[in-house]
């Protein structure tokens, strides 16, 4: 089975990830792979012993790759793993056992975590993924950013509604910790899963396994009881201790591309660190890796809800400029009616806010055909829908979350376009213009 | 013997004194040091638990009443 550091290699054969020899000061990470092409890998960080891996699913064409599909389906593909999920195999032994550490040796310090931001609270761990268990709803993996506060201390952001959130909060009236084990460095199916909202007591690494086509193997904890990804580079064993949302953590650059605020946040106690002798630690980049861990699970839920309304989809977008998160385009081989359907469907994802569905001859991937559509077909007193009172996320800063009672959370108004051909307009009006003799002549005949 | 990160934890906090200021205003003033140490240094300030934060985000040490 490909694990991180298999991708890694795959990304950097197929020229998608660029080697860094040169020393780099941990100050640098994040901006260095802001200006990058390619993910990168830091072989040297000064003063570590370390190096870092990071944007290696920040783009569409990389998370297709690590799906293996045309990146115009990678909802479709995660939509495999969803369906025929493959449960987790649990084994002894594994590559994150080959050094362990505990108590007193345990000293986060060791690793190049880096400030991310200007604004943000500290540096952060971004790119573990959180594993959990409860007694009646079992294992949980989800990823949550954690930031530094101590050689054995970490924040962790549970303000949001989350099974994690809701597994602490299980423990917390019972006025115990929160047992957890966090990944870092795995391989992009484990992030996908444990990105994804599955429901609460469907195994995330089930979904993981379904995208591998083979089980994904767990090992335990050597301090809790928890399992977490054994080929992993790096484990960190702890406890979120059930001290409630208390503790100042933030601020954070968010995967809306904006700077966070500061919450209050519980505290996360690491008892034990475990990693391969020849670990790499890999730093999430925000927004971009953040965003597209969310493009497929967006997208597959778009491509699940139009086959449920019955209408058929040729391609679906959840667009970057949204965060993968907050927009999605559609084409659809129309029949009458189901332009406005498929709006309807799609608005009632999640956090969805905007929409906007085109008949299946528009290129969706292209802003220049998408504006084409509509502007001529469209009209606005028509093909134009306002849902008031959907489900909101607080960080849309057009919301004012600011000014809602504490603990009520936000709504928002969500908007669809339908732009298929409005119905009794033929599909003659819209016949394309055909330069003349296109088949006949070659411009690098001329050149 | 105390680490090199251990014996920046004094300049930081006087530096910090001066504030409020973010971590970044501390990595930035201190460029001369490297990265490691100033973690190590920022791991021990935190665990005396001598901060609030401002509105922005800021750190701002709590000065005892006694000073």
């Amino acid at each position: 089975m490909e694990d991180f550091r298999g991708f890694v290699d795959r990304l950097e054969r197929t020229g998608e990830l660029l080697r860094i020899v040169k020393p780099v000061d941990a100050r640098y990470v994040s901006s260095l792979v802001a200006q990058a092409k390619q993910a990168l890998f830091l072989e040297k960080v000064r003063g570590f012993a370390y190096p870092v891996v990071s944007g290696i699913v920040g783009t569409r064409k990389r998370i297709a790759l690590a799906l293996d599909c045309p990146e115009t389906i990678i909802g479709k593909k995660f939509n495999e793993g969803i369906n025929k999920p493959i449960s987790f195999k649990k084994v002894k032994d594994g590559p994150c056992k080959e050094v362990i550490l505990r108590g007193d040796q345990v000293d986060l310090t060791r690793f190049p975590i880096p400030l991310l931001h200007e604004k943000d609270g500290g540096p952060y761990i971004s790119g573990g993924v959180v594993c959990s268990t409860d007694p009646e709803y079992g294992l949980n993996a989800g990823m949550y950013r954690m930031m530094f506060r101590t050689k054995n201390q970490t924040g962790i952001d549970l303000v949001s509604p989350s099974d994690m959130r809701r597994y602490y909060e299980r423990a917390l009236q019972k006025g115990k910790p929160l047992e957890v084990g966090i990944a870092i460095g795995v391989h992009p199916f484990e992030m996908l899963s444990a990105s994804y909202k599955a429901p609460i007591g469907m195994n995330e690494f089930a979904i993981a396994g379904g995208l591998h086509g083979e089980p994904v193997e767990l090992i335990p904890c050597e301090t809790v009881n928890v399992l977490v990804p054994a080929n992993a580079e790096i484990i960190l064993e702890g406890e979120i201790l059930p001290i409630g949302w208390t503790e100042d953590e933030g601020r954070f650059g968010e995967f809306s591309h904006i700077q966070g605020d500061i919450k209050w946040n519980p505290v996360v106690r690491i008892k034990a660190i475990t990693h391969r002798k020849d670990a790499i630690f890999y730093a999430l980049h925000m927004p971009w890796e953040n965003d597209w861990l969310a493009g497929p699970a967006t997208e597959a839920g778009a491509w699940r809800i139009l086959k449920e309304a019955s209408v058929e989809p040729v391609a679906v977008q959840a667009t970057p400029g949204s965060c993968c998160y907050w927009e999605i385009v559609a084409a659809i081989k129309k029949r009458p009616g189901e332009g406005k359907n498929a709006v309807l469907a799609l608005l009632s994802i999640a956090e969805v806010k905007m929409v906007i569905v085109t008949d299946d001859d528009i290129d969706i991937f292209d802003p220049v055909e998408l504006d084409w559509a509509l502007t001529f077909r469209v009209q606005a007193d028509k093909d134009v829908i306002i849902v008031q009172g959907g489900r909101g996320k607080h960080i849309d800063p057009s919301m004012k979350a600011w000014t809602f009672p504490k603990d009520e959370l936000p709504t928002t108004a969500k908007l669809g376009i339908d732009a298929t051909i409005p119905e009794g307009v033929p599909r003659r009006r819209y016949e394309r213009l055909v330069y003349a003799f296109r088949d006949r002549v070659r411009l690098s005949d001329y050149l | 013997m105390a680490s090199r990160g251990e014996n920046l934890v004094g300049i930081v906090m006087e530096f910090i004194k001066q504030g409020p200021f973010f971590f970044y205003d501390i990595l930035s003033h201190f460029e001369d040091k490297e990265y490691p140490d100033l973690l190590v240094a920022w791991s021990a300030i935190r665990a005396l638990e001598k901060f609030k934060r401002d509105d922005e985000g800021r750190y701002i040490l709590i000065q005892t009443t006694s000073q």
